[in-house]
């Protein structure tokens, strides 16, 4: 096993959905041992660049190119559907379609429950978890063959903090075994603390922070609101860059920091109504 | 394979989506068999269409079964989109056969017929309903959200598509001789519904030539599905 030897490499890899360019020309080696984590505000094309890492969906244009033909993927989506099983039963299944030995695998999942500090039940099934044990779940399934890539989209969200240092810890040793790890992030935790090369992805384009850059704290803040349809119109031509989506009765807006206080001015001078407001670090 | 089929068995039967067609059919049986006597073939004919219209709507529920995010993960698990669906293919076939086994054995244990079917008829019965099923599962991968976005529209027009197929010898006569052909496009459920029917009339070779037609439709459908699936992922 060599470091700094190729798995994968995306040449040129662009995705449209409709008329929408969520990737531009991306181009990203991966190579054995690589710590890659990406970010970029909410819809900016961070699980889609993933799911194209992992042959899921398929690129509109470019290649992916695998160098290693019996590579092992890891993959965790955000979350983890409500499913009906033990957590024991959902592993077994998963490890068995991978073609893991019984006696390996038994022997692994009882190692995995009792690292992540989840109960091995044999009737509380993943549809009755919290939202964090679900993730826990999602994490061992991903983890449970060691694989040579391991592709986590928004690892940390639903984790305490005991389990947010755990999963920090088990990361580390995977590093450590010489797993790439490429993960979509909102913060910079894992860049922080696992020493991960950064890349940001800002209107479709995948952009890499280089370390003499200096890492400066930055924000997107999303508001629920509640506004007419005049006042809807008026925003959107204003600030072009704000991402909004239908969410019911109201519209879920991204603002970046720029236009943070001249949106919430305009907003509230046309008599639109704030129901939620949250800031979200989005640290380039 | 085995791996993936016990994993759908287990998502599916807990899921319990499967239990109001699988009713369905199990009470449309019993009730059509509560009157007696019937006749033999006609009786597995109307079977075999029966199963065809349930396979096609567990079928296209057994399809989506999955959530998106969970696909995902059996796809990267099993290293093979097409594997995966060969094993939902799969999967649905002998569910649905389990179904025609009832249809057929059903009426013979409670001799709801005018006499008892011989070893042949019974075979015959077996191929056909298996056929059917294996028809209804080809032509029903096509209407996958992979293809058509909506699940409700894939839905609609799946049923459409199958209203047709059950009226096609309706069609074909009313249709222009020039158009009429249009028809052959369709599933050939009512040639192996009219070689059922007229059993004792009909030749061996154009019972053969009807199910190796069918077959074949089938077959075709269901690579070329599995082709663009490997091709479109997920």
């Amino acid at each position: 096993m060599l470091l700094n030897e190729k798995l994968i490499t995306l040449n040129g890899i662009s995705k449209q959905y409709g008329k929408q360019e969520v990737l531009k020309s991306v181009s990203l080696t991966i190579n054995r041992g690589d710590c890659i984590d990406l970010r970029g505000y909410n819809g900016a094309g961070k699980s889609t660049l993933l799911r194209i890492i992992c042959g899921l969906i398929t690129a509109s244009s470019g290649e992916r190119i695998v160098h290693y033909p019996n590579i092992v993927l890891g993959y965790a989506p955000d979350t983890l559907p409500n499913l009906r099983m033990t957590s024991t039963e959902y592993l077994t299944h998963m490890g068995s379609i991978s073609g893991m030995p019984k006696h390996i695998l038994l022997d692994r999942i009882k190692e995995l429950h009792e690292f992540f500090y989840l109960e091995q039940s044999h009737t509380l099934k993943i549809v009755d978890f919290s939202k964090g044990m679900r993730q826990k779940v999602n994490l061992m399934q991903a983890i449970l063959k060691k694989p040579d890539l391991l592709v986590l989209d928004e690892p940390l969200s639903g984790l305490d903090q005991e389990s947010l240092k755990h999963l920090l810890v088990a990361l580390k040793k995977i590093k450590d075994e010489g797993t790439a790890i490429v993960a979509a992030v909102h913060a910079s935790t894992l860049a922080d603390v696992l020493e991960f090369n950064s890349y940001r992805i800002d209107k479709g384009n995948l952009i890499r922070y280089t370390n003499e850059k200096k890492m400066t704290k930055q924000f997107a803040y999303e508001l629920q609101c509640k506004l007419s349809t005049k006042c809807f119109t008026a925003l959107k031509a204003q600030f072009p860059d704000v991402i909004w989506l239908n969410d019911g009765e109201l519209i879920r807006f991204t603002v970046m920091q720029k236009d943070y206080r001249p949106f919430i001015l305009q907003l509230t001078h046309e008599d639109g109504e704030i129901i939620h407001l949250q800031r979200k670090d989005i640290t380039l | 394979m085995i791996a993936l089929l016990s994993y759908l068995h287990r998502y599916i039967i807990r899921s319990y989506k499967f239990l109001p067609p699988s009713f369905v059919f199990i009470a449309g049986i019993v009730f059509i068999y509560s009157v007696v006597p019937n006749y033999v073939m006609n009786s597995y004919a109307f079977s075999t269409t029966f199963l065809f219209i349930v396979t096609v709507i567990l079928c296209h529920m057994f399809m989506h079964i999955e959530i998106l995010n969970q696909q995902f993960i059996t796809v990267v698990h099993s290293n093979s989109i097409v594997k995966v669906f060969i094993a939902k293919v799969l999967y649905c076939w002998l569910f649905t056969m389990a179904l025609a086994v009832f249809a057929i054995f059903y009426p013979v244990v409670i001799q709801a017929f005018n006499r008892q079917p011989s070893l042949e008829e019974l075979a015959i019965a077996i191929v056909f309903h298996s056929i059917s099923s294996f028809l209804a599962i080809a032509i029903t991968c096509w209407f996958n959200k992979k293809f058509i976005r909506s699940q409700m529209l894939s839905f609609f027009s799946l049923s459409l598509f199958v209203v047709l197929t059950l009226a096609s010898h309706g069609i074909g006569q009313s249709l222009p001789a020039e158009i009429m052909p249009i028809i052959y496009v369709l599933p050939p459920l009512n040639n192996m519904i009219d070689v059922l029917v007229n059993y004792d009339t009909v030749t061996w070779s154009y019972k053969a030539i009807t199910l190796a037609g069918s077959f074949f439709y089938g077959l075709i459908f269901m690579l070329a599905f599995f082709y663009m699936i490997n091709k479109k992922r997920l």
